[in-house]
């Protein structure tokens, strides 16, 4: 299926992907057409990749309360983070914190990754009790694998 | 209803937006997404009202499609020492904010995460 790429069609894209409960199974990537006036070309993003383009339309109160626009910075962190981490079982959500929200759930225990403009926080939960994370710089992405390492411990 | 405070025996209402999406569809309940926010937490109190008419009410008052409402005890304003006060509007009297606490506006990870797994909730159809 291809997309042709238009302010609004992100969002439709995010749209249609949610409509089909695609989110836990895609790890294909979908051929994108992007065009301007003057040139046309074909690239592929993940739907990983495109649910975090779509927050880029979310404008300020999206979450029918006092949420703000989710500021571009974020959301190039976001897709700066997003191939070292692992796809299997990722949610990405935004948030009314100006954040976009990495998270893994395993029923008992969570991990939440919060991508912001200058930092990430990972939080590790077993059940409501916070027993890991922090707040982290960019370069320090290898923290994340450190936190699944005990997200995936019994 | 007090006008004044939320008593520990009110049920306080949230609507979880069908888009963007903040529903974690493995686990089958509200993403800690869904709770967090920088400036206070919009809720509506119970007041008095049966289920039924909170629903209406809320999916009057959000205007967004809904995917689910989420609802919680009051009383766990008091076991995590949340501020919850109430701020009636004048198209809702039972508009109510919840801040992580007297000190600190808007609901931050601790508290997010205790709100999305320990809320009972309805899935409403998209027609509803």
């Amino acid at each position: 299926m291809a997309y042709a790429v238009s302010a609004s069609s992100a969002f439709h894209m995010y749209n249609d992907f949610f409509k089909q409960k695609k989110q836990s199974e895609t790890f294909g990537r979908r051929p994108i057409i992007f065009k301007n006036a003057t040139d046309t070309k074909v690239v592929h993003i993940s739907t990983f990749d495109a649910i975090i383009h779509s927050f880029k339309n979310l404008e300020n109160g999206w979450n029918g309360d006092k949420a703000k626009a989710i500021p571009t910075s974020v959301i190039e962190n976001a897709l700066m983070m997003l191939p070292d981490v692992p796809k299997d079982g990722l949610k990405i959500f935004p948030t009314g914190r100006e954040s976009i929200q990495f998270e893994y759930d395993n029923g008992d225990k969570s991990l939440e990754i919060g991508i912001y403009e200058d930092r990430f926080e990972i939080a590790l939960f077993d059940d409501i009790e916070l027993i890991g994370g922090g707040t982290h710089e960019f370069t320090e992405l290898e923290e994340i694998k450190k936190q699944l390492s005990k997200l995936n411990e019994s | 209803m007090n006008p004044k405070c939320v008593e520990p025996q009110e049920t306080l209402y949230r609507g979880v937006l069908i888009n963007p999406f903040v529903w974690n569809d493995e686990t089958n309940r509200p993403s800690s997404a869904a709770f967090k926010q920088t400036s206070s937490l919009s809720v509506d109190r119970e007041g008095g009202r049966c289920k039924e008419t909170v629903f209406q009410s809320l999916k009057k008052n959000v205007r967004s499609p809904l995917k689910a409402i989420a609802w919680f005890s009051a009383k766990h304003r008091f076991e995590r020492r949340m501020e919850v006060r109430p701020d009636p509007t004048e198209t809702n009297q039972y508009h109510t904010l919840i801040d992580d606490n007297e000190d600190t506006i808007g609901v931050g990870t601790k508290n997010a995460k205790f709100l999305a797994r320990r809320c009972e909730f309805s899935l409403l159809s998209i027609t509803s």
